[in-house]
């Protein structure tokens, strides 16, 4: 088991916004994270990435508890986090996002896994020097992705992949999480696009106000409307 | 040929501005922290180069001395002072800064004594002539000396794994940190390269002046100041143009008005008016 989270807990403040969540995560899958705004979805990855602080429960990766670790401890174990929004660093350039992305690794894997990111995304070799805020939305993503990919990750989490892109560059990002899942990675993917996700994931967990209202295989998600709703908000109390 | 005398006695003087206002938008730029006490860094390290020179007759042990001992106290202050305080509103940063600044100058008061000190035999005051301008040596040095630092601050920030994590840092710490860039390692960084070039700063002034006193930060730190909001607080380049600008302006007021203002008084009219048509500052803040 990749990732094993256990009567997990998370929040702000007095806030809690994941509630006694269980969840495994296999090598290699793809585990789709539904839910309507608010549900708790990015809150959770971000707590996995060290963002959020978490409350109770533990996260046990590749056999190592790491619930207490910094953010940057858990990158360097190979969790690497797409956030909601992307974060950039828009002032600085496609290059010096790259190698903030593989701070961590030696300077020689660093190069090597720039060339890796342009061969996957060969236009952000294109913008090598262009300012990353002048980009766009499309190339910001998969620059983001790119500089996930940067510290040669095991574990990437994706939040809202598809959030204000337009649908070629949907499309592009979604063949490199499937082309990335292909080479063993596990990918832990936040989606509004109910479609997608479950079009793209093997598993898929349901949440609403921080509960988890479902978890299995995809292909059981697709078949049933009561989760459909529960994914759109659309459930009645 | 006096217009261009001016123009460079001004360089000079912006100059020196430079190095310590970049100092200070690099610590406000990374903490949102108005660190007053920064002058007295400047005025430590002052004190240091000329009593170090006197000692041991070597400008040069003067001038590492004093860099290094600011650069490491910078870093103390930050430990002591700042780090504890980062939550707080930002005003209490600011109490706290013109606090430590007050009791430094009264330490170096109580240390050195209220008059001034000077080097005993004063290095590089001879005069050189370049294409008919007589400047002094030490003129000549700091201006060497200031560009050289800030090109290597500049090349440090652009072209090294260190100085792009540093910017990164400023731009967005936690995203910084999930990538490695260690946020407390890169404050204390900032700390001592900002202290270590406002001694540099100090040490010049002193060789310029011959002249240490107590106060001999309070001028050059409320100027350093009003420069950072007129060049777009936490903005590096636009720092650098306002000290340049700021150190014209004075050398060109000193000559055709100083009769009725004095050289300082010049500086924060202009700095005034400056601010009063553009309260945000000629350049973007960062």
């Amino acid at each position: 088991m990749m990732l094993k989270i256990s009567n997990f807990c998370c929040g702000y403040g007095n806030m809690q916004v994941v509630n006694h969540l269980d969840l495994e995560v296999k090598k290699g899958s793809v585990t789709g994270i539904l839910g309507a705004n608010g549900a708790g979805k990015s809150s959770l990855i971000m707590a996995i990435a060290g963002h959020v602080e978490i409350k109770n429960g533990s996260i046990v990766y590749n056999g190592e508890d790491i619930t207490s670790c910094t953010p940057m401890e858990r990158v360097s174990r190979g969790i690497a986090l797409v956030p909601e929004g992307r974060r950039l660093f828009k002032s600085m350039s496609v290059y010096e996002n790259l190698i903030i992305g593989g701070y961590i690794t030696r300077k020689k894997d660093s190069q090597t896994n720039m060339e890796k990111v342009f061969d996957i995304f060969p236009i952000l070799g294109e913008r090598i020097r262009q300012n990353a805020g002048s980009l766009s939305g499309g190339e910001q993503q998969m620059l983001a992705i790119g500089r996930a990919l940067m510290t040669d990750p095991k574990v990437l989490m994706v939040d809202e992949l598809s959030l204000g892109l337009m649908p070629k560059a949907i499309d592009i990002c979604y063949e490199v999480i499937e082309k990335l899942n292909s080479l063993d990675m596990t990918i832990m993917l936040v989606e509004q696009s109910t479609k997608r996700a479950l079009q793209a994931s093997d598993n898929v967990i349901v949440f609403e106000s921080g509960n988890t209202v479902w978890k299995g295989s995809s292909n059981e998600a697709k078949k049933s409307s009561e989760i459909i709703d529960s994914m759109l908000g659309l459930r009645n109390h | 040929m006096l217009f261009i005398e001016l123009f460079i006695q001004g360089l000079i003087q912006g100059s020196t501005y430079a190095i310590i206002a970049v100092g200070l938008t690099l610590i406000y730029g990374l903490l949102r922290v108005l660190h007053v006490a920064h002058a007295g860094l400047f005025t430590l390290a002052a004190y240091l180069g000329v009593t170090v020179t006197n000692q041991f007759g070597s400008l040069s042990l003067g001038i590492v001395v004093a860099t290094l001992t600011s650069g490491i106290v910078g870093v103390v202050i930050y430990r002591l002072v700042y780090e504890p305080i980062l939550n707080k509103p930002p005003y209490v940063a600011l109490i706290a800064s013109i606090g430590l600044y007050i009791a430094m100058e009264e330490l170096f008061r109580l240390i050195f004594g209220p008059f001034g000190l000077s080097f005993s035999s004063a290095p590089l005051q001879n005069v050189v002539v370049i294409f008919g301008i007589h400047l002094r040596a030490c003129q000549i040095i700091t201006v060497i000396t200031n560009v050289v630092l800030l090109g290597i601050l500049a090349w440090i920030a652009q072209k090294t794994r260190v100085g792009i994590g540093w910017r990164a840092t400023v731009d967005d710490p936690e995203m910084s940190a999930s990538f490695g860039i260690d946020p407390i390692r890169v404050r204390y960084l900032v700390f001592f390269v900002g202290s270590a070039l406002a001694a540099v700063a100090g040490v010049l002034v002193a060789l310029l002046t011959n002249l240490v006193e107590p106060t001999m930060g309070a001028v050059p730190s409320y100027k350093s100041l009003a420069i950072i909001v007129l060049g777009g607080l936490g903005n590096v380049f636009g720092t650098l143009i306002a000290s340049l600008a700021l150190g014209v302006i004075e050398a060109f007021g000193t000559i055709y008005i100083g009769d009725f203002l004095d050289r300082d008084a010049i500086a924060f009219a202009f700095l005034v008016v400056v601010l009063m048509i553009k309260p945000t500052g000629l350049f973007k803040s960062r």
